[in-house]
Order: C-alpha cells, then sequence, then structure tokens
C-alpha cells in the first residue's frame, strides 16, 4: 500500500462524484438539501428563508432535468399524444422558468433588505460594540489572572499545610 | 508505583471509550506490577448519573475500585439550557456559569474533594481520565500540591474545550497521556501547559480470534446481505442520526439489499427502515463477529479523541469510513490508509459504493489498518511510554513542591 493511496482512492471517488453531478445526480443545492432536511429531522427548522429558496430552486432545476428528459425520450410513439406531451412540457417549463425568475427576484431582494438591515446594524452598534468588547477582553483578562492566583494561592496552602504538618 | 486513577464511571458494562480506556489502562499497570486503584462514580448512565452501583470499596480484575454515590441526578432540561447559553461563547463564560455548567456536566460525588483531600498523598501519581467531567474539573485542583498529576485528558476541539477554567485546570497537572497527535497538538493550541506530555495511543488485544461472521448473520437474521457497521453508542452526539440520514440517502441512489447496522446501547429515536438494523450492545465476541462480516465500519462522530473501535476493525483487517470533520479520526485513517473519509453527503455516498464495488482493494486498506495497529499500539509498546510519563511527572511534581 502506497503512502498516498487513501488519497489516489479519495480522487477517483471525487471524479466519479463529479460524474454523477454534471449527469443530474446531484443538482445545484443537493447536498444543502439532505443537510436541511436532517436538520429538520432533529427538530431544528431552519429560519434562513435565502437557503429555503435555494432548495426550492434546486428542486426546480431537478424537475427541468427531467422534464427535458421526458421530451427527449418520449416512451409514446404517437404523434399527436406526443405533440400534446411537448405543449404540456413546454408550457411546464414556461412556468418553471418563470417561477424560478421571480424566485431569483425575491432572492436577490431579501439578500438587498439582509444588506441593508445588516450595514444598518452595523453602523448603530459598531461603537457600542467596540466598547463591550473592550470591557469583556479586560473582564476574561482579569478573570484568567484571578484564576491563576487561585492556582498559586492552593499551591501555597499545600506547601503551608506540609511545613505546618510535616508528618502528613 | 501505587497509582490512582480517577473517572466519571467505571465497570464492565460501561461501552464509553474513555471509560473502556480507563478499564484497560488500569488492568494492565496491575498486570506490570503496579497497585492500581480507581476512584468513581455508583452511576451506569452518563447521561441520567443515576446511582446503579453500591457505594463503597470492590475489586475488579486486580484493580480495587472506590465508589461514591451521586449526589444529584443531572437534570437534563436545566444542563441542556446552560449547555447551550454558556458554549455560545465558551470564551468569555463568566467563572460562576463556567461552575454552575462544570457542576450541571457532573457527576457531583458525595465526599469527592475530601476523599482526594485525605488519600492523594498515598499514591505515587494520581492519573485524571476525560477532562470534561467533574470528576476532573473538581478532582485535579483538590489533588493539585499533594500528588503528582497525570493527565489523560481524551480532548478535541469542541466549544466545551474553550472555557477559560480549563486553563486552570490543565496548568495543574505534572504529565499528560495523549492518544493522539491531534489531540495533543489541540491541547498545546488551547492550553499551552507547561508539563511534557507523550502520545501514548492505546493497547489492543493484538489476538483476536478467528471470526467468519457467519454467527451474527444468522442470528440477527443478516442472511448474506452485505451490511456497513456502526458499533458504539447510538447517540445524535456521535453523528449517528446523521449517517442514518446519509444511508437511506444513500439506498435512495443505490437501491440493493445493502444495510445498516448498529450495535450499541440507544440513546436516540432510531427511525423504522427496513435496511437498519438496531442490534443492541454486543459483547466482545460477538462484536468481533460483526465486524469480521462487515463492508466496512463506519463511525460518523466529529468528536472524537480516539477510535478504539477503529483499531479493533484494523486488527481484523477490516477497512473503516470515517467523519471527515473529526481531525483525530482523519489523522488515524491517514497515517495507517486504513480506509477512507467522508465531509458530506455525496463523499459519504461515493465512499460507501466504493468499498462496496472494491472488495479487495478495501481488504487491502484493511490489511495496512491492521499493520498500522500491530505497530503502534501493542500493550507493551504503549505501557512503556505510559510508566515513562509517570516518571517524569513524578520528577516535575518532586521539583515543583521543593523549590
Amino acid at each position: 500500500m502506497t503512502n498516498n493511496r487513501i488519497d489516489e482512492i479519495l480522487k477517483q471517488i471525487q471524479d466519479g462524484i463529479d460524474s454523477r453531478r454534471a449527469a443530474g445526480a446531484f443538482p445545484a443545492g443537493y447536498e444543502l438539501g439532505v443537510e436541511e432536511e436532517h436538520r429538520l429531522q432533529l427538530g431544528k427548522k431552519s429560519l434562513d428563508e435565502i437557503h429555503q429558496i435555494q432548495l426550492l430552486l434546486s428542486h426546480l432545476e431537478q424537475l427541468k432535468i427531467a422534464m427535458a428528459q421526458l421530451i427527449e425520450t418520449p416512451e409514446d410513439t404517437s404523434r399527436f399524444r406526443l405533440i400534446r406531451i411537448i405543449r404540456d412540457t413546454a408550457r411546464t417549463r414556461h412556468d418553471l422558468r418563470a417561477t424560478k425568475r421571480q424566485l431569483i427576484e425575491i432572492n436577490q431582494r431579501l439578500d438587498q433588505v439582509l444588506l441593508d438591515v445588516l450595514s444598518k446594524t452595523v453602523r448603530e452598534i459598531a461603537p457600542v460594540e467596540q466598547i463591550a468588547n473592550s470591557v469583556l477582553t479586560q473582564v476574561v483578562e482579569r478573570t484568567l489572572v484571578n484564576e491563576q492566583l487561585t492556582v498559586l494561592i492552593t499551591d501555597l496552602e499545600q506547601r503551608i499545610n506540609k511545613l505546618e504538618n510535616p508528618s502528613e | 508505583m501505587k497509582i490512582l486513577y480517577s473517572v466519571q464511571r467505571y465497570g464492565t458494562e460501561i461501552v464509553g471509550g474513555s471509560e473502556s480506556a480507563c478499564r484497560l489502562f488500569a488492568e494492565q499497570l496491575v498486570q506490570r506490577g503496579h497497585e492500581v486503584h480507581v476512584l468513581t462514580s455508583t452511576a451506569l448512565s452518563y447521561v441520567t448519573w443515576a446511582n446503579h452501583y453500591s457505594p463503597g470499596t470492590s475489586e475488579l480484575n486486580g484493580v480495587i475500585v472506590h465508589r461514591l454515590s451521586v449526589q444529584q441526578e443531572r437534570d437534563s432540561a436545566v444542563f441542556a439550557q446552560l449547555h447551550e447559553e454558556i458554549l455560545t461563547d465558551p470564551g468569555i463564560a463568566s467563572l460562576s456559569d463556567q461552575r454552575k455548567w462544570a457542576m450541571e456536566m457532573g457527576p457531583v460525588l458525595e465526599g469527592h474533594v475530601q476523599w482526594l483531600r485525605k488519600h492523594a498523598r498515598e499514591y505515587d501519581a494520581v492519573v485524571f481520565m476525560t477532562y470534561m467531567y467533574s470528576t476532573s474539573t473538581l478532582g485535579i485542583p483538590a489533588v493539585f500540591g499533594l500528588a503528582p498529576i497525570v493527565f489523560q485528558p481524551t480532548a478535541h476541539d469542541e466549544p466545551s474545550a474553550h472555557l477559560p477554567m480549563y486553563r486552570s485546570i490543565f496548568s495543574m497537572a505534572d504529565g499528560f497521556l495523549f492518544f493522539t497527535e491531534e489531540e495533543q497538538n489541540t491541547v498545546q493550541r488551547l492550553y499551552s501547559p507547561n508539563a511534557a506530555g507523550s502520545v501514548v495511543g492505546i493497547g489492543m488485544p493484538t489476538s483476536i480470534p478467528a471470526c467468519t461472521g457467519e454467527q451474527f448473520r444468522h442470528t440477527y437474521e443478516l442472511n448474506d446481505d452485505p451490511y456497513l457497521l456502526y458499533v458504539g453508542r447510538v447517540d445524535v452526539f456521535k453523528g449517528v442520526s446523521e449517517l442514518i440520514r446519509y444511508f437511506v440517502e444513500y439506498k435512495g441512489h443505490h437501491p440493493g439489499n445493502l444495510r445498516l447496522v448498529l450495535a450499541g446501547e440507544s440513546v436516540m429515536d432510531i427511525p423504522q427502515h427496513p435496511d437498519i438494523v438496531h442490534v443492541g450492545f454486543l459483547d466482545d465476541s460477538m462484536k468481533h463477529e460483526a465486524i469480521a462480516g462487515c463492508v466496512a465500519l463506519v463511525q460518523p462522530s466529529p468528536f472524537e479523541s480516539f477510535s478504539i473501535v477503529l483499531c479493533e476493525a484494523w486488527l481484523q483487517s477490516q477497512p473503516v469510513l470515517v467523519q471527515g470533520a473529526s481531525d483525530v479520526m482523519v489523522g488515524q485513517v491517514k497515517r495507517s490508509q486504513g480506509g477512507l473519509f467522508y465531509n458530506r453527503y455525496t463523499e459519504f455516498d461515493g465512499c460507501l459504493q466504493w468499498l462496496c464495488d472494491h472488495q479487495s482493494e478495501a481488504q487491502q486498506l484493511g490489511e495496512s489498518g491492521r499493520q498500522y495497529v500491530l505497530d503502534n499500539y501493542d500493550w507493551p509498546i504503549v505501557m512503556e511510554k505510559f510508566e515513562s510519563v509517570l516518571h517524569q511527572a513524578r520528577d516535575s511534581f518532586t521539583v515543583r513542591v521543593t523549590v
């Protein structure tokens, strides 16, 4: 076994994942979706709306790929039926694209709103936070000094005890 | 030497990693001619610390065990709330909050500090196992200055390790025993202790009876189905819920007869799934059988200071699949070349598929792991390093108290 055999295998595995991703097995946002479902199972509901929208987008992306495949490989060879499927699918794709555009807009607006809120908050609390951080740092430093003193005093107590009771 | 080991739980029924390790070390020390005592609680459960064993002194495999009753069972609701509050930003937690957290973490034992102050001088060294519990957070300051303190912290970089109180606790040690290089680095980075330490790992019984896995398959009606095996506490904090989620997802991508077998005491709800089998706690013989028959042993815990079960799998020449978030386990896997690691679902999927599809190459990973364990974790090698730390700690203690 060579020293970098694990790296070689992991590289091989990563290539496989990339190929499967390209083939649509793992659409955009897929891993986040798995993690999110796991978090929901644990009862920790995510409040991150942007994240939710990204998930929805990834589901729509999956649906889009599935639709595209349906158009490319129809099982029913009947011409009229095929035309109807294509029309229906095209309409659905159109609707999906419209929904996607709307969602992207919502996503962008949410990003903008969050950015505004964040910059406003930062502007307002920055001076206060600076003072609070400075005080906190001082408190932590003094706490650590106190702790070290406690350690030293305990040590000294033990030594005095030993000097007072040499027989122990 | 006369040695006292301090640990939160002790007994043959206890499968927790550090507690099992403590028992193994204590028994090895006895075999090497030392007189070994253990100070521990009467608890069996680490969740409630409910009294289970009788208090008092008894003997177990040549080790003298002193058990003190648990003063108060843990109130899970109170602890959970405090845990979340204090660990949001552990670096700035007040001393009183830290103390409250340490007491809630438990187990707080009847007359614990008094016992140590009264008896510590009778020992050539006191070894404290596991940094997190009150057996160490209250015990180490009680022994400080009375006897050489050897700390076997089983530490890893987790939120609670950033509580400032641990800086003092770690500064009181005269010597350290680490399981891995990663643990040693973490302790150095977080606390910069003065005392010297050594990576001793843990010994493994290298002669395991030949197993085929047939008995395990027969007992749990697994037929010839391949299975991924998890051995340990079935617990959200051990990453098992994520493992289950990933496995269910994997089955969606790869329908087939692969199963996930969970072996160990459960402290979480296990979802009903036709391919997930919970077999409960296994004795050593059945555990070896289970390992012998698996495709790979999986260790999903993000917080591990050492994984004994990985070494057990390697001794049986089985490959492992570990959580990439644990630098300790990734380090073990890289050093041994004994398995694979994953950081997210797609990697888990790819690694598991590879292990299922490349059994011969996977077996070679297992063989590499076996050689690594034989080279590093044979008991005589481990115990020589252990005794060397004991002597260094005694010398360092003597210098400190006489200056």
